[in-house]
């Protein structure tokens, strides 16, 4: 068993592994030149990170060198990434408050997206499409309605029109889906059907 | 996705404007309104049916009403609770149209009776009034609300009134903004001519006397006979009114007027602190110059020159004048004043058949001598001989404000200068 030791002389932050000085690993990446660090979340403790990690695994498994790049599948098989491999990833939130510094550091290019995906209410019908839109992209959670739920209302509510009269076909999807809020949801899309004015 | 004890409405829903981020809180100990501005809704987040009809009608202003009320209150120069009143009569009685579920009220029927019986008490008729016009729609509450009133005069008579402003609002199909404003125009007018005293004031106490009582009927009663369309709710604009002052040389004897002067004989002091001045400390009534009478000339009144010498003859000492229009202006003549009448030759209608300066013409008659007496069928009209309810509750607010009594016909309002003049004293 490896036993890593960090502490501090003066200024300096010296790391070691079974007493002897752990490598940097500059050469995989970049994050802090001027040393190690802990305590928070900025390069200092991401660079001790990366080198405590490629120092444990033994290998360069987390390089993004892509020439040496590997992924040890659970069937033992090994895979390379292709050339010009890129990694596109989404999440809610704001990556800034929400990610690793060292995970988001490889993602240099970050995009906010602001809309619903034009494809994804296209899909609905006239009567959920302005609710769905703007309602999706609330901040606060309690209040958001996902598309997915208006989708899944919608759907839902088609299915029970073969079933049911349509007010009640359209209660018993809008109770499905929204549980408590279901009566002001489908209120709120009577009120928004209406002439404004 | 749902906090079981907060129901949030939907306001990004009803929104027509897609970039408003709306804010949501609960109505605690406020009352639930919306600041369209802010993008702020205020509203009870509990699961009752009673606070989904309060955020039901939220979103219906958010819908429907216009960003600043105040605005257009002060645009069309109506009372902010009296616009508000209406403007909430509309958002509750849209949503009922709509298919939105309104019978819940907003407030339980238990609560609704205690606040209902706390207005009775209070005995505020204009909120009275207000109120009974704003729950129009609201289901089980109107119908509490309705039931109350209706057991007592005269909030009773609140019951008709909003009865009369719904019919106006959806006069002509689905109301717009522009029927708010066209309903609370008309009943504006009427709580300023049921008011007795000062301008847009009713009584504080419910127990109106029975002269109150019989005017707002016959305000009522006047207003439903003008329907629910443009007469009763479009004021028709007053002609130009030309003040004619022939010369007066017949001298008349005789008072009309009543006056009060010191004096040292009496019953009950009333001048104190002349005792030591002059000791007239008792207040004594004598006849003297005074007293104004307007005589309606128009067509409807059929007035010849025989009854405005009946007139003048009963009423010495009083300013005496009389009125009729053209089609968009018309005349006022005095015929007698300061103890002086005109000559026989002007005696008659100064100017055509109609009325057209009706509101005017009481505006000159306020500025003149008590008692004010206007001879008048009731029949007013504005420019181009047009009548509109607006326009007679116009004349019916000065009337009331400014003590002037109306007779219906020349003969009544002989009998009442008689009356006036029984102990005429030279």
């Amino acid at each position: 068993m490896k036993t890593y030791t960090g502490r501090r002389e003066y200024h300096l932050t010296i790391v070691t592994a079974n007493d002897r000085p752990l490598n940097p690993r500059l050469d995989l990446w970049k994050h802090s030149p001027t040393g190690f660090e802990w305590g928070y979340g900025g390069s200092g403790p991401a660079q001790l990170a990366l080198a405590l990690l490629a120092d444990h695994l033994g290998d360069d498994e987390l390089t993004d060198d892509l020439t040496i790049a590997e992924l040890d599948l659970p069937s033992g098989e090994k895979v390379k990434p292709d050339s010009g491999f890129t990694c596109v990833a989404t999440m809610n939130g704001s990556p800034n408050e929400l990610l690793d510094p060292a995970l988001q550091d490889r993602f240099p290019v970050c995009i906010n997206i602001d809309k619903v995906h034009p494809e994804a209410v296209k899909q609905l019908p006239e009567d959920v499409l302005q609710a769905a839109e703007r309602t999706a992209l609330i901040d606060n959670e309690e209040r958001r309605v996902s598309v997915r739920a208006w989708y899944a209302f919608a759907h839902l509510r088609q299915k029970l029109l073969k079933l049911y009269p349509q007010e009640e076909a359209q209660k018993l999807a809008a109770e499905a889906v929204f549980s408590t809020r279901a009566q002001d949801a489908l209120d709120a899309l009577v009120i928004g059907q209406a002439q404004a004015g | 996705m749902t906090n079981k004890c907060m129901v949030y409405p939907i306001p990004e829903a009803v929104d027509d404007k897609a970039n408003r981020e709306w804010q949501i809180q609960p109505s605690q100990q406020v009352t639930a309104r919306v600041y369209p501005r802010q993008s702020l809704l205020v509203v009870p987040l509990d699961n009752s049916a009673q606070s989904r009809m309060i955020r039901n009608h939220e979103l219906g202003h958010i819908r429907w009403s216009p960003p600043r009320p105040a605005v257009m209150a002060s645009r069309n120069k109506l009372d902010m609770d009296v616009l508000q009143a209406v403007e909430d009569m509309r958002i509750n009685t849209k949503l009922t149209d709509i298919g939105v579920d309104t019978s819940s009220g907003s407030i339980s029927p238990s609560v609704m009776k205690a606040f209902v019986d706390h207005l009775l008490k209070r005995g505020d008729l204009r909120d009275i009034i207000l109120t009974m016009v704003a729950i129009i729609g609201q289901g089980a509450s109107e119908t509490v609300m309705r039931e109350k009133f209706s057991e007592q005069s005269p909030a009773d008579k609140a019951v008709k009134i909003a009865d009369m402003a719904y019919k106006i609002m959806w006069d002509k199909g689905a109301p717009g903004f522009k029927d708010t404003v066209r309903t609370a125009r008309w009943l504006q007018a009427l709580l300023d001519s049921a008011a007795p005293t000062e301008p847009n004031q009713l009584p504080k106490r419910l127990r109106l006397s029975k002269t109150d009582q019989d005017h707002l009927e016959s305000l009522l009663k006047m207003l439903g006979g003008f329907g629910t369309g443009n007469r009763a709710t479009k004021k028709v604009s007053w002609g130009k009114m030309k003040v004619e002052i022939p010369p007066r040389p017949r001298r008349v004897d005789g008072f009309l007027g009543k006056g009060q002067i010191a004096s040292e004989e009496g019953v009950i002091p009333r001048y104190g602190h002349r005792l030591l001045v002059d000791g007239r400390v008792f207040c004594k009534t004598r006849r003297q110059r005074g007293g104004s009478v307007l005589i309606d000339g128009s067509g409807s009144m059929n007035i010849t020159s025989e009854d405005l010498k009946r007139i003048l003859s009963h009423s010495p000492g009083a300013v005496v004048a009389c009125y009729s229009g053209n089609t968009h202006d018309g005349v006022l003549r005095v015929l007698a004043q300061d103890g002086r009448q005109v000559e026989e030759k002007w005696i008659g209608a100064p100017a055509g058949g109609a009325n057209v300066i009706d509101k005017p013409v009481l505006d000159w008659l306020s500025k003149q001598a008590k008692p004010r007496i206007w001879v008048c069928d009731g029949q007013v009209t504005g420019v181009g001989d047009r009548m509109s309810a607006i326009n007679t509750l116009e004349c019916a607010a000065v009337c009331r404000q400014r003590t002037i009594v109306r007779r219906d016909t020349v003969g009544l309002a002989v009998e009442m200068l008689r009356t006036l003049n029984r102990h005429k004293r030279h």
